[in-house]
């Protein structure tokens, strides 16, 4: 089979709703990464477009399946979209007081790992910057401490809620030993979460700039700040703290 | 029931005449309760649908107009039309909602626990859905590779589900499943060359 084609088969299992095999999204990957940007996000989209269309003539034929949506659902809905839209700002601005350090204090003992057996060890789709910068939901907050020896970290976080992918860039964050300890990305999603998203562990080799994807277990909106731990090897569903590292709006 | 035939910034045979997405992209509140007014019906079809009486279909409702919002900067009328970019961030909810609970079994329709009126059809979503002309498409595909999509696509059953109720193996429901949506596909992107050949 062309690869082509086989990146088509499994652009069809994944528009389907179908979860695909680590090996095949691996495969995928990899076949994706050897397409230009704007073409593979073609491919990917024209999948998505057929099953949505299809999923929709299949509604067109079943007239006895056609439903009014209920107005306490519409009314709530035109409410959240008109407070929205009352924001000038793209996005809702989030209190600094809420998010700021006095926040990252009060987390500091209660970072609790979220995530359901789905998408536990799932890797995420690994984009580049380009795509997340391009979606218009896109947010870059820069690192910031105040913890003794990582007061010289630079970099962001960029994030889509739409895409549901983020990439963190690093430099001057301490290397560590794999095999003692990782780092740890926590989202903090608080309109849908009471405990921050596990957002995957990652390395830090002594080379210049790291740049890591980020791998949320859950899926999340808006977050207002994320943080970064230094755990054990593999990392921990309680951490104990502290935040070395924390990008938030506040 | 609010009458919602034609919304705002609709005609009055229910298409909208301009992309509400564009005007929600650029903050007009009256856009947002337009673009309820609008596909708020297709949607919530197709989450009852999918989820059928669970608390689910609203949540993914709620979701995809989230999304809706967020992503409408994104939308370009070069790349399809408003209502498949609809239909398309929808559908995407739907999938995460599924994938997150990840209990394909419970989300068959629960026929007879219907708490919301069957819509009449000859409002606004009968003009919506009239305009996704894929039954020549469909029509290519045999009644068992129609079947299983539908299955697969619009009721949310589970390859193994499906393979249940088909006494097929889950590996052909998938490959059938996986093949009749590129056909689709492909039939989709020829009838789409063909159109912009038609209005050269």
């Amino acid at each position: 089979m062309a690869p082509i084609d086989r990146m088509r088969e499994l652009l069809a299992g994944e528009a389907a709703g179908e979860r695909l095999e680590d090996a095949e999204w691996l495969e995928l990957k990899e076949l994706l990464a050897s397409m230009p940007h704007a073409e593979r996000r073609r491919e990917r989209e024209e999948m998505e477009q057929a099953a949505a269309l299809a999923q929709a003539a299949f509604l067109a034929g079943d007239r006895a399946s056609w439903r009014a949506i209920p107005e306490d659902l519409r009314a709530r809905l035109i409410a959240m979209g008109r407070a929205r839209a009352a924001d000038k700002a793209p996005r809702r601005p989030r209190p600094a007081a809420r998010f700021g350090w006095g926040w990252a204090a009060a987390a500091a003992m209660m970072l609790v790992w979220l995530a359901t057996a789905v998408w536990l060890q799932r890797p995420q789709p690994l984009m580049d910057s380009e795509a997340i910068e391009a979606a218009a939901d896109s947010v870059s907050l820069p690192w910031s401490s105040d913890i003794a020896g990582y007061e010289q970290v630079r970099g962001r976080i960029l994030w889509s809620d739409s895409l549901q992918a983020g990439e963190m860039r690093f430099s001057g964050l301490p290397p560590n030993d794999p095999g003692v300890a990782q780092y740890q990305l926590w989202i903090v999603d608080p309109d849908r979460y009471d405990n921050p998203v596990d957002g995957g562990v990652f390395d830090v080799s002594p080379a210049g700039e790291s740049v890591v994807a980020v791998q949320a277990k859950l899926p999340v909106a808006e977050p207002a700040a994320f943080a970064v731990t230094l755990e054990q090897a593999g990392g921990v569903v309680v951490s104990k703290g502290p935040l070395l590292l924390i990008a938030s709006e506040g | 029931m609010t009458d919602r035939t034609t919304p705002p910034g609709t005609s009055s045979d229910g298409v909208p005449d301009t992309p509400i997405l564009e005007r929600v992209a650029s903050g007009d509140p009256q856009a947002m309760t337009d673009l309820v007014d609008t596909y708020g019906d297709l949607v919530w079809s197709l989450a009852r649908r999918y989820f059928g009486a669970s608390p689910l279909a609203a949540e993914s409702v709620q979701e995809a107009f989230l999304s809706l919002w967020s992503s409408a900067g994104r939308y370009s009328p070069g790349r399809g039309s408003e209502l498949t970019f609809v239909l398309t961030v929808a559908r995407r909810r739907m999938v995460d909602q599924i994938r997150h609970e990840a209990r394909f079994s419970d989300s068959v329709p629960l026929i007879g626990d219907e708490p919301d009126p069957a819509l009449d059809g000859e409002r606004g979503l009968a003009v919506l859905l009239d305009s996704v002309r894929l039954e020549p498409l469909l029509g290519d595909l045999s009644e068992n590779e129609r079947e299983i999509l539908s299955l697969s696509l619009y009721e949310g059953y589970s390859h193994s589900e499906i393979a249940k109720r088909s006494g097929m193996p889950v590996g052909t429901v998938k490959t059938r499943i996986r093949r009749s949506l590129i056909r689709l596909r492909r039939g989709l992107k020829l009838s789409q060359e063909e159109g912009h050949r038609g209005s050269d």
